[in-house]
């Protein structure tokens, strides 16, 4: 049972320097794709790296399998430090995103290739062939050329692929990003069911948040090679630490209003309480007139403007109210999360209280 | 076949009357220098065959049936050992380029300065005539040329290359393929480059060797691109001239003789256009069975 720990973990990309250079640190010429990470990813949970394109979630993934060289920094699985290990050696299996597979060879030849590569005997080679084919549903497509299939049969192809492995871990790089809507949301389930089947650990990479609450066991936040925050999904929806991952988790992300001294207001679209009318203490009432409507169906996404600043609020309802007709609602003391001028979670009470106020007399309409 | 050639035609008709007959009037250009370069041509090269052709007196060109055709196959000795040696020259340049090429291809597929600096090294003899090279070579496999004298530095005593009858088809073999490697070469690292890269990082991942990724994964997936390369080398072997025209000239005793000189040597040393002409029908079905043979060898293995 063994964990997998990053230490320090750092990829530069272009120019790096030599030995002697770098001792003393002058500024690098190369981009730092992955910027310092330490990051410890359980044995075992569903661990999502998320973040926006350009995050290097794909890089570290890939640094992780072996396929992308390691600047700086140490990976170990459980005790055994795995840094410099070929691919092949680290007990992983990958999935990637557009699946990767040989395309002149059979489905069957396709998930054997591992298999008769790592010398297993005929007789087990065969069972875990059948094994994976049955967990995916493709018993009938063993003969089949890539070619010849769907995406999202090729995906499972890609899948079956892992699992015969019986890896230590899988690493899964976008796998459903080609698929279409309705297929995507079949195998997110799948998959699901799937890491509950096998219990050993899932390293996922997407862009989707949605995907990442969803899925996820353990969400991680990346953004410019630097991990802005872990943990549960909910941990990190209702608990974020910093103005990126607030901004970034949620659909919508939640609202950020700076005020004049620097500090940040947030809250979610969602929070708030309709046509408020009395103001309390421990609420903020504000009103405004709504310029732009997004239907959801069920429910009503309204962009509001006030001092300058836009940002959401939703309802749920059958119908949707007219645009430009004015909308007063309410936000709760509870429900306002409060980041400093860099970004950052205020956690201290007074401190927080202080900004509390300030917003309330600035916003609150009367 | 019949079948086919009238739903081509059919086809044709059908597209004229889309396009209101102007498509016709677009494909004259074309149609005319195939129709005069190919096609009559062609045509001429079937009846000449079966006459005694006098160029100075067209007139006095008689038929004589078959006797051509008679005199090549039974009595011309030097032709058959053109055939022989063109079908032994054409196997020996295409596998020993294709050999050469895919190895050095995949040494050179990469992006560095050393390796453009190389590829461009290799390409140079693609881009001179075939005359320098040949007479450059004749040069270098001289009994007593530079290359005789490199293996006498190692103790070895050098063949008479060109001069002896049982290495000489080699060794234009071996020039022809030493002109041609830079292009094909070229055209193998453009196959190799468009590969799909996360095919070979699943690859590492299935902890596949280096010699089991070139086997399983690169040979196959790079079979167009390795039969492209094979029936056009191949298709230009057959039609070898130039290095042997300079280097032996079918020589010595037509151990070099191949059917593209033999058919130079009958038409325009012996002026006699009628047994070219049969050499030249036997070239074109030598080409197009092997030509056919090879692409289905090529398509099976897709």
């Amino acid at each position: 049972m063994a964990d997998i720990i990053l230490q320090d973990l750092v990829k530069i990309y272009g120019n790096i320097q030599s030995r002697r250079r770098r001792k003393h640190r002058s500024a690098a010429d190369g981009k730092r794709a992955i910027d310092g990470i330490n990051l410890t990813i359980p044995h075992g949970s569903f661990t999502v790296l998320v973040g926006p394109s350009g995050c290097g979630k794909t890089t570290l993934l890939r640094m992780i399998a072996g396929l992308e060289g390691i600047t700086e920094g140490k990976i170990m699985m459980g005790d055994i430090d795995i840094t410099n290990l070929e691919p092949g050696d680290r007990g992983l299996a990958m999935v990637f995103q557009n699946y990767a597979l040989y395309p002149h060879m059979s489905v069957k030849q396709n998930i054997e290739f591992g298999l008769v590569n790592a010398r297993l005997p005929k007789q087990e080679i065969a069972e875990r062939v059948k094994e994976a084919l049955e967990i995916v549903g493709l018993q009938d497509y063993a003969g089949r050329r890539p070619g010849q299939l769907s995406g999202g049969q090729r995906q499972r192809v890609a899948l079956a692929r892992a699992i015969s492995k019986s890896p230590e871990c899988f690493l899964m790089d976008e796998p459903l990003s080609n698929l279409d809507a309705k297929m995507r949301s079949e195998m997110r389930s799948e998959l699901i069911e799937l890491h509950e089947k096998l219990r050993s650990t899932f390293v996922y990479v997407t862009h989707d948040q949605i995907e990442a609450m969803t899925m996820g066991s353990n969400i991680v936040v990346l953004d410019e090679g630097k991990v802005m925050q872990s943990g549960t999904p909910d941990e990190i929806h209702n608990d974020p630490d910093c103005v990126f991952v607030a901004r970034f988790i949620g659909d919508p992300g939640m609202n950020i209003i700076p005020l004049p001294d620097g500090y940040q207001i947030g809250f979610r679209a969602r929070d708030v309480a309709m046509d408020a009318t009395e103001s309390r203490s421990d609420s903020v009432l504000i009103g405004s007139n709504i310029e732009a409507t997004e239907n959801h169906g069920s429910e009503f996404l309204y962009l509001l403007e006030r001092h300058g600043q836009r940002f959401f609020v939703k309802e749920v309802s059958r119908r949707a109210r007219p645009g430009g007709s004015p909308l007063h609602f309410c936000v709760d003391r509870a429900d306002i999360y409060v980041f400093d001028s860099e970004g950052r979670r205020v956690y201290d009470a007074a401190e927080s209280e202080r900004v509390f106020q300030t917003f309330k007399s600035l916003w609150e309409t009367p | 076949m019949r079948q086919k050639a009238k739903e081509y035609f059919k086809r044709l008709r059908a597209f004229g009357k889309r396009h209101n007959g102007i498509a016709y009037v677009y494909m004259i250009p074309a149609a005319f220098g195939t129709l005069f370069f190919t096609i009559l041509p062609f045509i001429f090269m079937i009846i000449a065959a079966f006459f005694k052709v006098d160029l100075v007196n067209i007139q006095e060109s008689r038929y004589v049936g078959t006797w051509n055709f008679m005199m090549v196959f039974t009595r011309d000795n030097e032709f058959t050992k053109a055939v022989v040696n063109t079908i032994i020259f054409a196997f020996v340049t295409v596998i020993l380029l294709m050999f050469v090429t895919i190895l050095m291809a995949s040494w050179l597929a990469k992006n560095t300065k050393v390796h453009n600096f190389a590829q461009t090294l290799i390409f140079t003899p693609h881009i001179s005539s075939m005359v320098s090279v040949a007479i450059l070579w004749v040069l270098l496999l001289d009994p007593r040329g530079i290359i005789n004298q490199i293996l006498a530095l190692f103790g070895i005593q050098g063949p008479a290359w060109l001069l002896d009858s049982r290495t000489s088809l080699i060794s234009v073999a071996l020039v022809t393929v030493w002109k041609s490697i830079g292009y094909y070469c070229l055209i193998i690292i453009a196959g190799l480059q468009a590969l799909p890269p996360e095919v070979y990082e699943a690859a590492r991942l299935d902890k596949a060797s280096r010699w089991c990724i070139l086997r399983k994964i690169t040979l196959p997936l790079l079979t167009p691109t390795l039969s492209f390369v094979f029936i056009m080398k191949f298709i230009n072997s057959f039609k070898a001239f130039a290095a042997i025209d300079i280097m032996t000239q079918g020589g010595p005793q037509g151990s070099s003789m191949v059917l593209g000189y033999w058919i130079y040597n009958a038409g325009r040393v012996k002026f006699n256009y009628g047994f070219s002409m049969v050499g030249a029908i036997v070239l074109t079905v030598l080409v197009a069975v092997l030509t056919y043979l090879a692409q289905r060898f090529f398509n099976r293995r897709q």
